[in-house]
């Protein structure tokens, strides 16, 4: 038997759903530019009604027609998307860190729109040329000396550059680090805050309801770490999260570790982690590019800390060994007279002494860094000049032979076999090419997760629309519950007040 | 599919920067004029607009070589007709004086103006271009000839005793102690300077041991000796020297010792040779300067297209670009104020 009053609660249960359903639609469009927002929707459900397995057995439709209620309130996303996204976000973290740095140090080491080493051993050889090919006067040889000074300054520039560049970087690892640390740790805590929040609704098996809000606050958290490291994400029933960074376990509900910035004795810097000490070993984001860029030393790698790709170590390596070799050919151009005799002096082993025209500073490494015209030549410049030959006279042999320096083949000890300038030409191409190859590739994967942020607007975005619609379909619903409300009361008023009047 | 309202959002602001750096992009190049700043924008092409940098410097250093050059070398070639100017001078002065009807007095007077004659000689032989001396070798550095006590040396080495050496024919001291092999040593000062004026000039060795190609270079030096002679001729006994034959001519002139007058009016017509083949020598390299440079110049030229090809903007294609790009910039401009289509709240009572 029906009871008397079951539509009243029917009813006021359907008010109070479409009333919710229009809070919900007024949530979400007020969170239309919200970054991050995740479009909400009421999961609402029809009421079953139970016959038989009451305590009192009755038909299954004496209490049929309870309305519907509301399960809770959740969000519209799409966990594989988000996963998609944040493996591509990785690689877009790496190229568009490598492109940055790469981009730095090819503005620094410029020599298309500037004048850099190019324009600087292109002007010492004009030099050595005039003096070559004109009288050999006290001018033409100061020329020489100027460039050369140049040059040799160019050199030490560029090192000083790379240098800031490594250290900015340096820096920059170190910052990232800790917003690394940070990131971990707020997810940790939100992990904490979630599990709190969450409940299970009654009657259903599976469905957790939890704090929406929070879970988009945690996602965009995931999202900003994935730029650093690749990590992936294991979500637990209780909508606390897993994350692994790297491969490791970095944050486990709501304890999170962190991640230690270690500079090393040669002049690399690690990560590792606090836990166990591990160094974090990131196949993408951030962190590999900035390890790469500040350890990376090409095919020359030594240690453990470096790193095989072509960062700034392997950039100063080129430049060091272009140094010692430049240094190396031009001291063995101009012989030393023996004042008396007039003719080269050798050493005891019979080898020719050269005059030093480049040397390094004492107790630096032979390289960019401490590259100088030696004291002889920088004080005096006609030091290339007298005596120039055997019976002391002009003869511009040396200059050629200077010259040819320019010209010819020379092994460098980093392998490279040919001209000095073909070996900067090749410096700064290879150097454009690496930058070109990560810009291409950031466009690449630029455009991938450009395409995923789509999807996901796609899927999560608020349109206003559908909230229109929705709002109209919840009013109109509202509406008519109301009509219903006067309805039921006008049956019980013709019950109550109309029934049984005959004869009265 | 659903559409939402974020997505357009994205989508506009991608498009909007996309459009943006576009235009940018698109001014720089125009209002550069050039194609790149940095290699990455264009490896390949760079690479070759460095090759061609490369070479046009190159040939800006030779053009400036050869016009130095070219300098030193008239300068030699205008001082060497002279002198055989002055030679011919003291032919006519030779004709006239080596005739017995001749007063001793008048003879003297001759001998005197081929003195004067000799002394112009000596003054243009240390002639001077620039800071060097023109024919001193490669002793550039000082005055080369020298008559002090009436024996005239070149860097010291007393001319008239000077011998070709038989193998290279270069000017050499002789030392005959041993008499069956004479030692010849060369001189100093006297060596060949070259230039790098393009050829691909060729070095072997380095420092000491550098040896140059001499087919790959051009000479500049004028050597003293192989412009005015040396030694004595092996068969007549006469100097070659024009100085020599002139001291030589002059005292005969003075001694009216007319045998020895008609063998030096002889030495005096064979020493044109000698200076013409010089001037020639000298001509030559400076015909072939001329020729270097005006080639040098043909390739600055083409050197210089391929560089504006290279590294240049087409300007007229460029601007065409702009446009377009800076229509597009427009058009999303407007756009962006429809970027909040209406939606269904536009239409609900």
């Amino acid at each position: 038997m029906r009871p008397t009053f079951m539509g009243f609660e029917t009813t006021k249960r359907g008010m109070m759903l479409n009333q919710k359903g229009l809070d919900i639609v007024s949530h979400n469009i007020s969170n239309l530019g919200v970054t991050g927002y995740t479009r909400q929707r009421l999961d609402q459900v029809s009421i079953t009604s139970q016959g038989t397995q009451g305590r009192y057995a009755a038909k299954p439709y004496t209490l049929a027609g309870q309305g519907a209620d509301i399960n809770g309130v959740t969000q519209v996303r799409d966990p594989y998307l988000d996963k998609r996204f944040r493996m591509e976000n990785a690689d877009v973290g790496y190229y568009n860190k490598m492109t940055e740095v790469l981009g730095d140090m090819e503005t620094s080491l410029d020599d298309v729109d500037s004048a850099g080493l190019k324009v600087a051993i292109e002007k010492f050889n004009k030099a050595i040329s005039t003096l070559h090919a004109s009288a050999p006067t006290t001018t033409n040889a100061n020329i020489v000396l100027t460039t050369a000074k140049s040059l040799t300054q160019v050199l030490r520039q560029y090192d000083v550059k790379l240098n800031n560049i490594s250290n900015q970087q340096q820096y920059d690892l170190e910052v990232s680090n800790e917003t690394v640390n940070s990131l971990m740790e707020r997810i940790a805590n939100l992990n904490e805050s979630i599990s709190k929040e969450t409940f299970a609704k009654e009657g259903t098996n599976s469905a957790y309801f939890g704090p929406n809000e929070l879970f988009d606050e945690r996602n965009a958290l995931l999202d900003e770490l994935s730029q650093y490291a690749d990590i992936s994400v294991t979500t637990h029933p209780d909508n606390t999260i897993d994350v692994t960074v790297a491969g490791h376990a970095a944050v486990t509900g709501n304890r999170a570790t962190t991640i230690n910035f270690i500079r090393n004795s040669d002049n690399t810097v690690s990560l590792a982690w606090q836990d166990d000490g591990t160094s974090v070993d990131s196949n993408g984001g951030i962190f590999k590019a900035s390890l790469d860029v500040i350890n990376g030393r090409g095919g020359a790698g030594k240690s453990d800390h470096e790193s095989l790709e072509r960062g700034i170590p392997y950039y100063k390596d080129q430049l060091d060994s272009f140094s010692r070799t430049f240094a190396d050919a031009f001291n063995n151009t101009i012989p030393v007279l023996d004042p008396v005799t007039n003719k080269p002096q050798t050493d005891p082993d019979g080898k020719v002494i050269y005059k030093q025209l480049f040397g390094f500073e004492q107790g630096k490494d032979l390289g960019a860094s401490s590259i100088q015209v030696t004291k002889d030549w920088g004080d005096n410049p006609n030091f290339i000049l007298l005596p120039t030959s055997a019976d002391g006279a002009y003869d511009n042999t040396y200059y050629q032979s200077m010259l040819n320096v320019f010209s010819k083949d020379i092994s460098f000890d980093t392998g490279f076999q040919g001209t000095m300038e073909g070996f900067v030409k090749g410096y700064v191409t290879t150097l454009g090419e690496d930058k070109q190859f990560n810009e291409s590739r950031l466009g690449a994967t630029a455009a991938i997760t450009n395409s995923l942020l789509d999807n996901i607007a796609q899927v999560s975005g608020v349109s206003m629309d559908e909230e229109g619609a929705d709002m109209m379909a919840y009013t109109k619903a509202y509406n008519a519950m109301s009509r219903m409300m006067t309805t039921l009361d006008e049956a019980l008023d013709t019950l109550i007040n109309r029934t049984g009047v005959v004869g009265r | 599919m659903r559409i939402t309202q974020r997505m357009m959002t994205r989508g506009y602001i991608d498009r909007m920067s996309g459009n943006l750096s576009r235009l940018s992009a698109s001014n720089r190049k125009l209002s550069s004029g050039t194609k790149y700043t940095r290699v990455s924008e264009n490896t390949a092409e760079v690479a070759r607009a460095f090759e061609v940098r490369e070479k046009l410097y190159r040939n800006e250093q030779y053009t400036a070589n050869i016009e130095s050059a070219q300098g030193e070398l008239s300068s030699a070639e205008s001082n060497l007709m002279i002198v055989n100017g002055i030679m011919q001078n003291v032919q006519n002065r030779l004709l006239q004086g080596d005739t017995g009807t001749l007063p001793a007095s008048e003879r003297k007077l001759i001998a005197n103006e081929l003195k004067s004659l000799q002394q112009e000689i000596l003054q243009i032989s240390n002639a001077k271009f620039g800071e060097k001396y023109t024919f001193a070798g490669s002793g550039t550095g000082k005055a080369p000839f020298d008559n002090a006590g009436g024996v005239l040396t070149y860097h010291g080495y007393e001319v008239d005793k000077l011998e070709p050496d038989p193998t290279t024919g270069r000017p050499s001291t002789v030392d005959r102690t041993d008499p069956a092999h004479p030692v010849y040593t060369e001189i100093n000062f006297n060596k060949d300077i070259y230039i790098d004026v393009g050829l691909g000039m060729t070095v072997a060795g380095s420092g000491v041991g550098t040896q140059v190609d001499t087919n790959s270079v051009v000479k500049l030096s004028t050597s003293g000796m192989e412009a005015f002679g040396f030694g004595v001729d092996p068969n007549t006994g006469m100097p070659n020297n024009v100085y020599s034959l002139l001291s030589k001519t002059i005292a005969d002139m003075e001694n009216g010792n007319f045998t020895e007058m008609d063998r030096d009016l002889t030495a005096v017509t064979g020493s044109y040779d000698r200076l013409l083949v010089g001037v020639t020598d000298v001509g030559t390299r400076s015909s072939f300067l001329d020729d270097t440079l005006s080639r040098l110049d043909g390739d600055s030229i083409n050197l210089k297209t391929t560089q504006q090809k290279l590294e240049a903007v087409p300007l007229e294609e460029e601007m065409i670009y702009n446009k377009t790009h800076e229509m597009s910039w427009m058009v999303t401009l407007q756009l962006g104020s429809k970027i909040i289509p209406p939606s269904i709240f536009d239409f609900l009572r």
